[in-house]
């Protein structure tokens, strides 16, 4: 096919009049958009999952952190064992919000660098801690993740994603006769 | 005559054009998305059954309870999360941690739960980490 025949109007009227291929153009054009969604849709799948997992390492690093019992403030008055016995309710242990925070932080890094990635997902990477709040009997945890994409969209500069979690933990006590105040 | 006048007339080949290149384009697609939906949705249920499992194993009073109260939160989870019978009796789990009894404190427990998918040829594996209170 030459330039002449292209620029030659009777022959480009004729070509374009002829509907020869037409369903082919369709059929690459909506291939194209099914082949875009499917990997839109596989690395949201990725994602959600990640961050199901990224959820599940926090949850356990705040639950770590509930752990850590402020010594000191157990053992004054308001959490003495005489407070077990006549309190109604079920006291709440004091937290050590410095020992909460290095347990939490800990968890977290024992998480993410467990072998061979069984404890988080793959395409999790650089977990840490972002914010870490403690009122000395509650801990509130987030933590912060970048979850790579399974096919990345290299084209839209879109390889990654920042995803985050946060989980709340609190210790209490059982209500039980316990003269030492320790079960 | 009438073959060759057949032959020439063009109605209907648009719908064969359609099916020679939609069939071998998109059904490849629609197997990778299916078989990728599925293992999306094992590898979810599994992690969220590890999760579960460990939680109900570290508040345990004992051992022997903890393994009962385990097994009995990963089926009633699968249950929940939609597994027919026959694949929650495929479920497995295997308890792992530090020292001969795992319901101590703050040892740290690990429950891997593996789950065969439904033509048995892939297994979606998850696993989770718990601290048993200090308190136990």
């Amino acid at each position: 096919m030459g330039l002449i025949q292209i620029i030659n109007p009777t022959w480009l009227r004729i070509r374009l009049k002829r509907e020869d291929g037409s369903i082919s153009v369709l059929v690459f054009g909506l291939f194209a958009v099914v082949l875009l969604s499917s990997v839109v849709l596989t690395d949201i799948s990725s994602v959600i999952v990640a961050h199901r997992s990224l959820v599940q390492a926090t949850e356990s690093a705040a639950q770590s952190a509930a752990h850590a019992l402020d010594l000191d403030a157990y053992y004054q008055g308001k959490h003495s064992a005489l407070s077990f016995l006549v309190s109604d309710e079920s006291p709440v242990i004091p937290i050590d919000c410095s020992v909460a925070n290095k347990r939490a932080s800990e968890t977290l890094a024992d998480i993410s660098n467990s072998s061979n990635h069984k404890l988080v997902r793959p395409e999790l990477s650089n977990i840490r801690i972002s914010e870490f709040q403690c009122n000395g009997t509650e801990v509130l945890i987030t933590a912060s993740a970048k979850a790579w994409l399974p096919i990345s969209l290299s084209l839209f500069s879109f390889e990654s994603i920042e995803l985050s979690a946060s989980a709340g933990t609190t210790s209490v006590k059982k209500r039980v006769l316990s003269l030492f105040g320790i079960l | 005559m009438f073959l060759l006048r057949k032959l020439k007339d063009e109605s209907g080949s648009a719908v064969l054009e359609f099916v020679a290149l939609a069939l071998p384009l998109f059904v490849p697609v629609i197997i990778f998305l299916s078989s990728f939906a599925t293992a999306s949705n094992d590898e979810f249920i599994v992690r969220t059954l590890a999760r579960e499992t460990v939680r109900a194993y570290i508040l345990s009073k004992n051992d022997l309870t903890a393994t009962v109260n385990a097994r009995n939160t990963m089926q009633t989870g699968a249950r929940e999360l939609g597994l027919d019978p026959k694949r929650i009796d495929d479920l497995h789990f295997a308890i792992d941690c530090a020292g001969i009894f795992c319901i101590s404190p703050d040892n740290k427990v690990e429950v891997t739960i593996t789950l065969k998918s439904k033509d048995g040829k892939r297994v979606s594996s998850a696993t989770a980490r718990e601290t048993v209170s200090p308190w136990v």
